[in-house]
């Protein structure tokens, strides 16, 4: 039944070419579109390398501390002496006002290590800051990010190493001048990626290399050494703020819940600092996080950017989508009607409902996988010229996952505009048909 | 057979409701060959339908070898016309997208059988019809006689009991009508077929066992 669907099908494409250029051009172009953003989501959201734990890890970025204004109110005792009152302070009283003020930044190294060493609900925890600073080659001055961290920073973030290895707890506590570099840094500045035991500087400081990691396609820093390194009021600060972002790795969203509980608890705890008294942690899921990101707004309202980044996608999706699937619809419904003769003469010859409705629906699922393929090829090549004109900072990729979303997409769109031209069609009657 | 008890069929459009069969109580035996006359619009095609199931009538019953078959659902009939009716029209209605065996295997695409054994019916059956030579080619570039004797092989290729051919010869001239005809003739005295007939003409109608006349609807004698 299958080859005779298929050969009916092929028939029936290369009898109508115009239209089957039509939809099948149309199709491609939407999956097009479609597999370039996908591409662009995988960048953006993709579990590869090290963002591999990236759904499972809980950061916070946001604290915020408040002070209030208080007001003093003098309780006053009068007597009139001498003809003149005379004014005697009996007690007073503070009161919190109503003047605040707040002050919201990343946390001090203070912080994570009285208040968040410990959590119950982390399976592991890392936290990172970053320095811009600049290195000197022969051929120039060159930028790089580097990343202080712990050494359980690897752990959260599994970078592919390609030579030697990471930092590690001696390397940390010792304050070792060890530095991971990524490949592209090493490739820079060595001019090869073999460099373990070589020293590099950076801040008047010599480093010695000892691990090489793949760059992620997510460029964020160029090298990592342990944060024992930082300058000693960087960690002496004794006030809650500061600039370190702390990661918590989690099993599950159930963990996810407790942990942000947990946060929520040791707010409470937080011993005031000068006029500020109380304290706010606004850890964020990958999510709420990227969403906050893209809507410009803060960490505290992560769970509402959420919220209307998926109303708005969704809706983008509805609209980009609905457009090309009534247009395919028209002319799948156009195309079908041509045949009516045919569903007469195969009805009056034994084909049921389903046969007629299985044979339309396989016709417009192929032509949607012919479209998917070609789209997948236009895409490859479009994707290429991308990258190739460096618009973007990071690379974008068709992998596997991609090409079978894409695939999937074609399989759907030609359900979408399938069904209802093949359920129309095998519905009609065999003698009206006949006649057609 | 065939046996019409009382068939009636009525259309209704907005307005008006027309009676294109009026009472038709009508029977064909095993392996007779029976023919239907009549002027255009009489209702010829409307009872060729009927008896075919491929038209449900509005009133009485439909009996094919005692069973009552007007009654059948969709799928059931969709089974029913598979196994034991073969159509020829008179437009011929091959479907031009596909080749000639691909015409010819259309009714064994809704059995259960395996691609090679439907080939070997199918070519079996352009034998028969001497066009098993132009099993590749496509219909349109056939002649009308030569398509007629496509649409003859498809009606046979399934070994139905019953064959209605709707004006078979119409759109053929005289010796490729003629040819046509003894291709019936013979499947009829060989194979013992059943063949209902409808024809505008009298020489084809007076070769074969029996005619019915019709005449507004209703049988004449």
């Amino acid at each position: 039944m299958i080859k005779h669907y298929l050969k009916n099908a092929i028939s029936a494409f290369a009898k109508n070419k115009f239209v089957t250029f039509i939809n099948v051009f149309g199709v491609s172009f939407t999956l097009i579109v479609v597999t370039l953003l996908f591409s662009f989501f995988d960048l953006e959201w993709g579990t590869s390398g090290p963002n591999e734990h990236r759904y499972d890890i809980v950061q916070l970025s946001s604290m915020e501390m408040i002070a209030y204004s208080y007001d003093t109110i003098y309780h006053l005792d009068s007597s009139f002496v001498d003809d003149a009152w005379v004014y005697d302070t009996v007690d007073y009283d503070v009161q919190k006002g109503d003047g605040v003020s707040n002050s919201t930044s990343q946390v001090s190294y203070t912080t994570i290590k009285k208040y968040l060493s410990n959590l119950k609900e982390a399976k592991e925890k890392t936290f990172f800051t970053s320095n811009a600073s600049n290195i000197f080659l022969p051929s120039g001055k060159l930028s790089i990010s580097t990343n202080y961290t712990d050494e359980h920073y690897w752990n959260l973030y599994p970078y592919q190493i390609l030579e030697g290895r990471y930092f590690n707890e001696s390397d940390v506590q010792n304050n070792k001048p060890v530095m991971v570099i990524t490949e592209k840094l090493a490739k820079k500045y060595f001019g090869k990626k073999q460099v373990v035991g070589q020293v590099l500087e950076m801040g008047q400081k010599k480093w010695q290399v000892i691990g090489v990691v793949k760059n992620p396609r997510e460029y964020e820093f160029d090298c990592f050494v342990p944060y024992t390194h930082l300058a000693p009021h960087e960690l002496n600060d004794e006030q809650p703020l500061g600039r370190f972002v702390v990661s918590f790795l989690t099993e599950d969203k159930v963990q996810v819940k407790r942990l942000k509980a947990e946060l929520e608890a040791l707010e409470k705890t937080i011993a005031p600092y000068e006029d500020y008294t109380d304290f706010f942690f606004y850890p964020t899921t990958f999510r709420e996080g990227y969403a906050a990101h893209l809507l410009v707004a803060n960490s505290k309202d992560a769970k509402k950017s959420l919220r209307k980044m998926r109303f708005r996608f969704s809706l983008f999706g509805f609209f980009f989508l609905l457009l090309p699937i009534l247009n395919m619809l028209n002319i799948n419904l156009s195309r079908v009607f041509e045949r009516r003769s045919e569903i007469g003469i195969r009805k009056a010859f034994g084909a049921e409902t389903k046969d007629i409705f299985l044979q339309f629906l396989f016709e417009s699922v192929l032509l949607s996988l012919v479209a998917g393929l070609l789209a997948m090829v236009a895409s490859y090549f479009i994707i290429h010229l991308v990258n190739h004109s460096e618009i973007l900072d990071n690379k974008l990729i068709l992998n596997s996952g991609i090409v079978l979303y894409g695939m999937l997409a074609a399989i759907v769109f030609g359900f979408l505009f399938g069904v209802l031209p093949a359920t129309t069609i095998s519905k009609l009657n065999i003698v009206k048909a006949l006649k057609n | 057979m065939v046996e019409l008890k009382e068939v009636v069929k009525k259309y209704q459009t907005a307005d008006i409701e027309t009676t294109a069969l009026h009472n038709i109580n009508l029977s064909v035996q095993n392996g007779e060959f029976v023919s239907i006359m009549g002027p255009s619009g009489c209702g010829k095609s409307t009872l060729l339908n009927v008896i075919g199931l491929l038209d449900k009538p509005s009133e009485g019953k439909i009996l094919f070898n005692g069973q009552l078959a007007n009654q059948l659902s969709a799928k059931e009939l969709a089974k029913f016309r598979n196994q034991n009716i073969g159509f020829i029209f008179q437009s011929f209605h091959l479907i031009n997208d596909l080749k000639v065996i691909d015409n010819v295997e259309l009714p064994l695409i809704y059995r259960k059988m395996s691609s090679k054994d439907r080939r070997q019916l199918a070519e079996a059956s352009l034998e028969k019809v001497g066009l098993r030579n132009r099993m590749n080619h496509h219909p349109s570039q056939l002649s009308g006689g030569q398509r007629q004797r496509v649409a003859i092989a498809r009606a046979i290729v399934g070994q139905p009991k019953l064959i209605l051919a709707d004006e078979p010869t119409g759109n053929l001239d005289s010796k490729n009508g003629q040819d046509v005809m003894q291709l019936l003739i013979d499947m009829n005295q060989k194979n013992s077929t059943t063949i209902i007939m409808v024809t505008h003409d009298e020489s084809m109608a007076k070769q074969t066992e029996r005619l019915i006349r019709l005449y507004d609807g209703a049988q004449v004698y």
